[in-house]
């Protein structure tokens, strides 16, 4: 071995020496100076790491209305694995808490969803007084006899999420439930930030979409327990310096761009029939109203739910748990009609000039396909065909166009498929073409199915947030927007320029006829939308009827209402969708509708 | 018994093999404390070690019958299916307490990690052999020498295992500055280096910086957790004081307040019931152990054999150190077993590998 190896030998021998006496060392300070107090601390003491669990972010509407917050609550929780006398114990918490024993055994039980070591609740919602009460009885039984024993119990300080507003509110925010280990695993997955076993995660709506901004990162607090359980306050230093605080961070507050009081008013004015009504800011995107009918307070969800209140949510005659902002799928009736309008002017089928006979009926194959106007609607040119809401007009362009190009514009408009304002739940309706109905159907699309699409009946689906965005898309003069749920803060007219202008292919001659049609619905005498006119605002609008096909024939239900409407028309603040399910006609039932929430949000000092 | 056989007989290295045995005779027996539950029911881990070890008797056995040169011929095959097993784990590993490392064949669960450490020794042997014959001291080859160590280091980051990914770095430096004096130099100012940061780490952040740190590290482990665990492993070492509470008297340990006791916290178990003495002679045997191993590497017939076996010592050096570190407190947790110590198939096989080999070598030490 040369002389260089030699060193090297020696070197690594005194490093490997040099290491194992500085563990040895540390053993010596550890086991020797500081054994007898750590000796004195493991007899009868142990650690104990209190969760300090982060309050979810607050909600708040654009005008910075309180939508949901936190509330404090006493709570008495079991720690299983601690508990040393079951019988005992549950004697101790009747006696504790008043209760009868029955009772405390029932809540004793543990939750399926909850792994056996889990905190479980006792007792939520404890007042102050009783508080008081039970701390005071606790002090007491420590001085008696073994007969009660509270090892495992803890008196602790929880919050609980709490929605100050009503129940028009359910679908839109959604609601939280304690994390178990099947949503666990699912978060973490997903890799949705750090989160522990119990903690409160969204389950639907804005609760779920912005879980992960909302959760806030939770802190600990080690503190040291006697052999009963009960903290130690007087530890010596040597313990003290090993025990470790960290505060919990506070989820971030989220700010909707949802209006709290329109979002009220469309519930309101629903009254009791089902249907949704959804409102945009046709130049930023924005979500003004959001609404399902009926619906559900949130926190009749949140926490545990008894399944006899789940079923009775579950087997509403309703449907109270669809949201049918974007989970309810209709055919869109004549407020399509726009959609066909701008395809047909595109494709050239059509000018704006050119008229079109109705003479209330077209024949078309062997059946003969009626307009809503019996009488017809005479020579009909584009304008009056959209004003009077002529179907045979429609009829022709349809066929003209076929299927596949009137897809083609339809999806320009973003529709047949998920707007992606929600992850969950949403739902992407349907636009046919020829090799949908092939896929799905196993059938060659039929020439006569052109009629009815075109006047947006059939097979078509959309769902109100989809037949807002198209309005909405329309009014704002042809710019893809992406609806969003926070506010934004900014220049409108800036943000409506940042986004992509959609290649309808018409001309502004073109555009601003459809516009001044649509205008005429609701503004001029024999509009069909008439109902929705605010004083000195112009509104520009389109009525529907969406034809309700019933298996069950014995009951005639009447048709789904639709209007969708922008205002001020010339320069649009709102845009939104109105369905009133088994309404009847769009102008009757659902123009109303939205005339209360536009007036109002138009007219608001 | 013919004549090469008596020779071999001879020149095996017992004394190592004694201590090896005591060292495994002393694992056992503390096992079986910290595999006793508080009611005194004995969980599956004991049997299972004991079958690993038996196991590893025989595999040791084997090894040491064949040629050092055979083991030289397969190093870069060797590397090679380690690495396959590394890619196989990302993508069909099952995950164990937030890192995806184990593969499962049956009822046997692999950590590729623990082997691929093994398998660097092997090919950076063969490597930096390589290098010395042909005296390139600088230049490309070494950037080869990195890429051996870069590859299984990506691997087992991507499956979020700080610890073992720390270690191909400890276990590529030492022989890097095995290899020469004047990249020792340097290396010697790294290694000083992280130890400082190492220290500063641990005295003089404050946790939520360290918090932030450990988060960006292993954001899966919940590093909230570990402050918890390191008090409870103070206190049962600590608790231990100068003779120990007694065989099967630990009572953190028996309370289970001790997390992974069979694991990563054995040593706390051990040092809680047999106390400082207990624990110093146990460290004196694992320093006699590294002691040997390193004079064996001194010994070697070859180079190639004397850098196999340093970084077999290093092999052992790096995962006691870091172990023992991080429950004594001087160092962060990590989560490296100890060896034989700690609970563990995949361990004690890639281990007891490790002793075949060296013991392969070390007998031939004479052969020409």
């Amino acid at each position: 071995m040369n002389e260089e190896k030699k060193t090297s030998y020696i070197f690594f021998s005194v490093l490997i020496a040099f290491v194992f006496s500085l563990l040895v060392a540390r053993l010596f300070y550890l086991q020797i100076i500081k054994g007898d107090q750590f000796y004195q601390f493991s007899l009868g003491n142990a650690f104990r790491e209190i969760s300090l669990r982060a309050p979810r972010g607050k909600i708040y509407d654009r005008n910075g209305v309180l939508l949901a917050t936190n509330q404090a609550v006493h709570q008495i929780i079991v720690n299983r694995h601690l508990v040393k006398n079951k019988d005992a114990l549950i004697k101790t918490l009747a006696y504790l808490l008043d209760w009868k024993e029955e009772r405390i055994k029932k809540k004793y039980k543990p939750d399926p969803l909850l792994p056996n070591f889990y905190p479980q609740l006792i007792a939520n919602h404890l007042t102050y007084d009783e508080v008081i009460h039970i701390r005071a009885k606790i002090s007491q039984i420590q001085f008696e006899d073994s007969n009660y024993d509270l090892s495992g119990i803890e008196l602790v300080n929880g919050h609980e999420r709490y929605y100050p507003m009503g129940e028009e509110w359910g679908h839109l925010l959604g609601y939280v439930r304690q994390a178990n280990p099947k949503a666990l695993a699912d978060l973490k997955s997903k890799n949705q930030g750090p989160i522990v076993l119990g903690d409160l995660v969204g389950i639907t709506g804005v609760e779920r979409q912005f879980d992960e901004q909302l959760r806030g990162q939770n802190g600990f607090r080690q503190i040291i327990v006697d052999a009963r359980g009960r903290e130690v306050q007087k530890a010596d230093e040597l313990l003290k310096e090993n025990l470790q605080t960290q505060s919990f961070t506070q989820g971030a507050d989220l700010v909707l761009s949802i209006d709290a009081r329109l979002q009220d008013l469309a519930y309101k004015a629903f009254g009791n029939r089902s249907g949704s009504l959804v409102a945009l800011d046709p130049k930023t995107g924005e979500v003004l109203a959001l609404v399902s009918n009926p619906s559900y307070h949130p926190s009749q969800l949140t926490g545990r739910i008894s399944p006899e209140n789940w079923k009775i949510l579950k087997d509403h005659p309703r449907n109270i748990l669809l949201n049918r902002s974007i989970q309810g799928q209709y055919p869109p009736g004549s407020t399509y009609k726009i959609v066909t309008a701008i395809a047909a002017l595109a494709e050239g089928v059509i000018t704006t000039r050119q008229t079109i006979t109705c003479n209330g009926a077209l024949k078309f194959g062997s059946r003969s396909w009626g307009c809503w106007n019996k009488a017809g609607h005479g020579p009909v040119d584009l304008y009056g065909a959209i004003k009077g809401s002529c179907d045979v007009y429609f009829y022709k362009l349809g066929l003209k166009l076929g299927v596949d190009r009137l897809a083609k514009y339809a999806r320009l408009f973003g529709l047949g498929e998920k707007t992606g304002l929600f992850d969950l739940g949403e739902k992407p309706g349907l636009i046919p073409t020829k090799e949908w109905k092939l896929k799905n159907r196993k059938e060659e699309w039929s020439e006569s199915e052109n009629l009815g699409i075109s006047i947006g009946q059939g097979t078509n689906l959309l769902t109100p947030l989809q037949s807002a965005l198209m309005i909405a898309e329309f009014s704002n003069g042809g710019y893809q927007i992406h609806p969003r749920l926070t506010k934004f803060t900014g220049d409108r007219e800036t943000e409506l320029k940042s986004f992509t202008k959609i290649p309808w292919g018409i001309n502004s001659a073109q555009y601003k006829r459809i516009h001044q049609a649509l205008v005429a619905v609701v503004e001029e005498s024999g509009g069909t939308g008439k109902q929705s006119r605010i004083p000195g605002i112009q509104v520009a609008g389109k009525t529907g009827t969406a034809q309700v096909v019933s298996l069950n024939s014995r009951v005639n239900k009447e048709d789904h209402a639709w209007f969708v409407a922008y205002a001020p028309a010339e320069n649009p603040k709102i845009a939104l969708a109105v369905i009133v399910e088994h309404g009847g006609h769009g102008g009757g039932a659902a123009a109303p509708i939205a005339k209360v929430v536009m007036e109002d949000y138009l007219t608001r000092k | 018994m013919d004549k090469r056989a008596r020779k071999y007989f001879y020149q095996f290295h017992w004394p190592l093999l004694g201590v090896l045995l005591a060292i495994m005779t002393m694992a056992l027996i503390n096992l079986y404390s910290a595999s006793l539950n508080q009611i005194g029911e004995l969980s599956g881990h004991f049997q299972s070690q004991l079958i690993w070890f038996v196991l590893s008797l025989f595999v040791i056995g084997i090894l040491t019958c064949l040629s050092d040169r055979f083991f030289e011929q397969i190093s870069y095959h060797v590397y090679g299916v380690s690495l396959l097993l590394l890619l196989a784990v990302v993508f069909f590993g099952s995950q164990k307490s937030g890192q995806q490392n184990w593969l499962v064949f049956g009822p046997l669960n692999l950590q590729p990690a623990e082997f691929a450490k093994l398998a660097l020794v092997l090919v950076l042997s063969k490597e930096l052999c390589r290098l010395k014959d042909r005296k390139e001291l600088y230049g490309v080859s070494f950037l080869r020498v990195f890429a051996f160590i870069l590859l299984p280091l990506i691997l087992i980051l991507i499956q979020r295992d700080v610890g073992n990914s720390l270690f191909f770095i400890a276990i590529g430096m030492s022989l890097l500055l095995f290899y020469g004096i004047r990249r020792r130099l340097i290396l010697t100012f790294v290694f000083v280096g992280l130890l400082g940061a190492g220290l500063s780490y641990q005295y003089f952040l404050k946790p939520y910086q360290k918090n932030r740190i450990l988060a960006f590290l292993n954001p899966e482990k919940d590093p909230l957790r570990s402050g918890y665990h390191l008090v409870q492993s103070k206190i049962a070492v600590g608790s231990g004081q100068f003779l120990g509470k007694g065989y099967k008297k630990g009572s953190l340990n028996k309370l289970r307040f001790l997390p992974e006791k069979h694991t990563d916290f054995i040593f706390p178990v051990l040092a809680e019931e047999w106390g400082f003495l207990g624990s110093f002679i146990v460290l004196a045997l694992y320093f006699t152990f590294l002691m040997m191993l390193l004079s064996a590497s001194s010994r070697a017939r070859d180079q190639y054999g004397s850098y196999v076996l340093f970084g077999i010592t290093a092999l052992f050096f790096w995962q006691i150190l870091i172990n023992i570190g991080g429950v004594l407190g001087l160092m962060p947790l990590t989560g490296v077993p100890f060896p034989f110590l700690s609970y563990g198939g995949s361990s004690v096989l890639s281990l007891s590998i490790a002793m075949g080999i060296a013991f392969s070598i070390h007998m031939r030490r004479y052969v020409f």
